[in-house]
């Protein structure tokens, strides 16, 4: 497999000194090293080089103009500074033999550091389009089938500063399969930010123009905000004004909140009826037959005609109450809720729904925080045979790695604590499993919406209280550990959609 | 019995039918996961293969799944259309 590198030359042939020497240096020979641009032309006679004279400065005109002469499949556009480490293309080359249904490859990077030996890492997820419409998280290392580029026209004239991110945007959109190879194969210099960062206000607008496109070219939506740092707010449109059922198991159970006595279900309520914006809802309330009277009405009272109360008089089984729930909702979307949550942003239930419509999507997520504030879930960690939340304890204000905290993205699974799903699909997979009475149940649900082949999701946009105690060790019984990783124990090291490794430490159950 | 027993007992009846019918799904995705990581942590022998597919099949073919999904069907269409079980 012939891979293609195209360096554009601006400064000095000698700026590419270092990407130059780790091709020579590669344990792979199959390659060609393009450089053009105006200074290309002192590498002239580098036999190693094939040269494009071009005078133009723009990247566009100059990747342009190399493309014709490209005999590789496959075409990466290397930044000056970047350098490969030496078996990088022969692992590439030997992905992209095996999987020739792949169009466009990306590897994770390293950063050199300054005063340190080893760089820093930037692992990359899996193909994430809903990411990537708020992050360049694929960066630099990419390798695009020649032919996919040539189809597409190449590099458009985006303006300065969004063409690769442009470029990476069309050419996902319109390749059979795009894969990540989750080693370092690629490192930049230490001058180099991490990827997607934006430097100054011509590539800040370039930017919201491409997300603009981008988005109308795949189901709508709107840009809310272009930023630096390359975490960039944008939105998928809800589509039509669909039913939610919103499913709140309970005891009319009270707790202490900011040391006011509460019922926790009618604060709950409170919240979502006075800070909801989205208002086609009804409120699923699955209530013990042991509440008291006093709160009945006071529920009652509070959400009229949006209360649909149904009464669980079995025994303990949440899958069961919540199961029962869903066979009383009329929504084509379930809202699955704790009790003892509170709302925080209006438009949480928009920012969940809108990722809930996207074709095949399976469960979708929130950012949920402790009373004190830190967070308390920001998505699920299966890694080392062992499921977990992402986050916990992390302050709200904490961006997460990589930003990961600030933009909507694929997740492998997320808690039942606050998530939606379709009602056909919850159907299709089975509801929750009664075998799971009271932990992992929501794990089993991702993973069978996983295994049916939706993609999950989570969302900083619903922001949520989960006043669930950071101290709380629920009891776990044997036979639901069992049960759970008898099932899933194969998928409990899934780094695909957080390759992170372990935020932070708080297992599930 | 009257009106309001009739209702109750009807709704009983549905959300037990429903609960079935999740349940089946539920146990064919779980068996078949079970399947999946025998595959993964080791070959597994042809015998626990056969096992697997065998009690999947059973389940497939039993009259509650069979029935149970038929009979749903417009129970589940007309529960969104109607909120008939309205509590």
């Amino acid at each position: 497999m012939k891979l293609s590198i195209v360096a554009p030359v601006t400064g000095s042939g000698e700026s590419i000194s270092g990407l130059v020497e780790s091709l020579t240096a590669q344990l792979s020979s199959n390659w060609e090293l393009v450089a053009v641009g105006p200074a290309a032309r002192s590498l002239v006679g580098d036999p190693r080089i094939v040269v494009v004279e071009s005078e133009s400065s723009e990247l566009c005109d100059l990747v342009n103009s190399a493309l014709p002469i490209l005999t590789g499949e496959f075409v990466m556009i290397a930044p000056h500074d970047g350098r490969f480490p030496d078996n990088a293309l022969r692992i590439i080359g030997s992905h992209l033999a095996a999987e020739p249904a792949v169009d466009v490859v990306y590897t994770d990077e390293g950063i050199e550091r300054e005063g340190r030996r080893s760089p820093r890492l930037v692992p990359k997820p899996a193909y994430s389009p809903e990411r990537l419409r708020c992050q360049f998280y694929i960066g630099d290392a990419v390798f695009y089938r020649t032919a996919l580029l040539a189809s597409i026209g190449g590099i458009r004239a985006t303006g300065p500063g969004a063409e690769l991110y442009d470029l990476a945007l069309r050419a996902t959109r319109a390749a059979g399969r795009v894969d990540v190879i989750s080693e370092s194969l690629f490192m930049r210099d230490s001058t180099a930010g991490v990827p997607g960062e934006v430097q100054g206000d011509i590539a800040l607008r370039s930017t919201r123009t491409v997300l603009e496109d981008h988005l109308a070219a795949t189901g709508g939506g709107v840009v809310d905000e272009v930023r630096e740092s390359g975490l960039h707010r944008t939105r998928r449109p809800v589509v039509g004004d669909p039913l939610v059922s919103i499913v709140i198991p309970t005891r009319g159970g009270y707790g202490d909140v900011r040391g006011v006595h509460t019922c926790m279900i009618i604060e709950a309520v409170e919240s979502i009826l006075t800070r909801s914006s989205y208002r086609n809802f009804e409120l699923v309330v699955v209530m013990d037959d042991v509440v008291e009277p006093d709160v009945v009405t006071a529920l009652e009272e509070l959400a009229g005609d949006t209360l649909r109360l149904v009464w669980w008089t079995r025994p303990f089984n949440f899958s069961a109450k919540v199961n029962f729930g869903a066979f009383h909702a009329r929504g084509e979307y379930l809202l699955f809720l704790n009790d003892d949550t509170e709302v925080i942003s209006a438009d949480w239930i928009e920012g969940m729904l809108s990722l809930c419509q996207l074709p095949k999507a399976g469960m979708v997520g929130a950012m949920l925080y402790f009373e004190d504030g830190t967070i308390q879930h920001a998505g699920h960690i299966y890694e080392g045979g062992d499921a977990g939340h992402i986050g916990t304890n992390l302050p709200r204000d904490a961006d997460g790695p990589f930003g990961s905290f600030r933009v909507d993205r694929e997740i492998g699974g997320v808690t039942a604590a606050c998530s939606m799903v379709s009602t056909a699909v919850f159907e299709e997979a089975g509801g929750f499993s009664l075998l799971l009475p009271g932990n992992f149940n929501d794990v089993d649900l991702c993973m069978k919406i996983a295994e049916l082949g939706y993609q999950s999701y989570w969302t900083p946009r619903a922001e949520l209280y989960h006043y669930e105690s950071k101290t709380r060790h629920p009891r776990v019984s044997r036979y639901e550990v069992e049960t759970a990783w008898g099932r899933w124990e194969w998928k409990l090291d899934d780094r695909a959609f957080w390759p992170y490794g372990v935020w932070a430490d708080n297992h599930i159950g | 019995m009257d009106q309001h027993m009739l209702d109750s007992h009807q709704r009983d009846e549905s959300f037990e039918q429903y609960q079935r019918e999740l349940a089946l799904v539920d146990q064919i995705l779980g068996l078949r996961a079970a399947l999946a990581q025998e595959a993964v942590r080791n070959s597994p022998s042809r015998q626990r293969v056969e096992q697997l597919e065998y009690e999947i099949n059973a389940l497939r073919r039993s009259s509650t799944w069979r029935i149970g999904r038929l009979v749903l069907l417009p129970v589940r269409v007309a529960r969104r259309l109607t909120g008939r079980f309205w509590s």
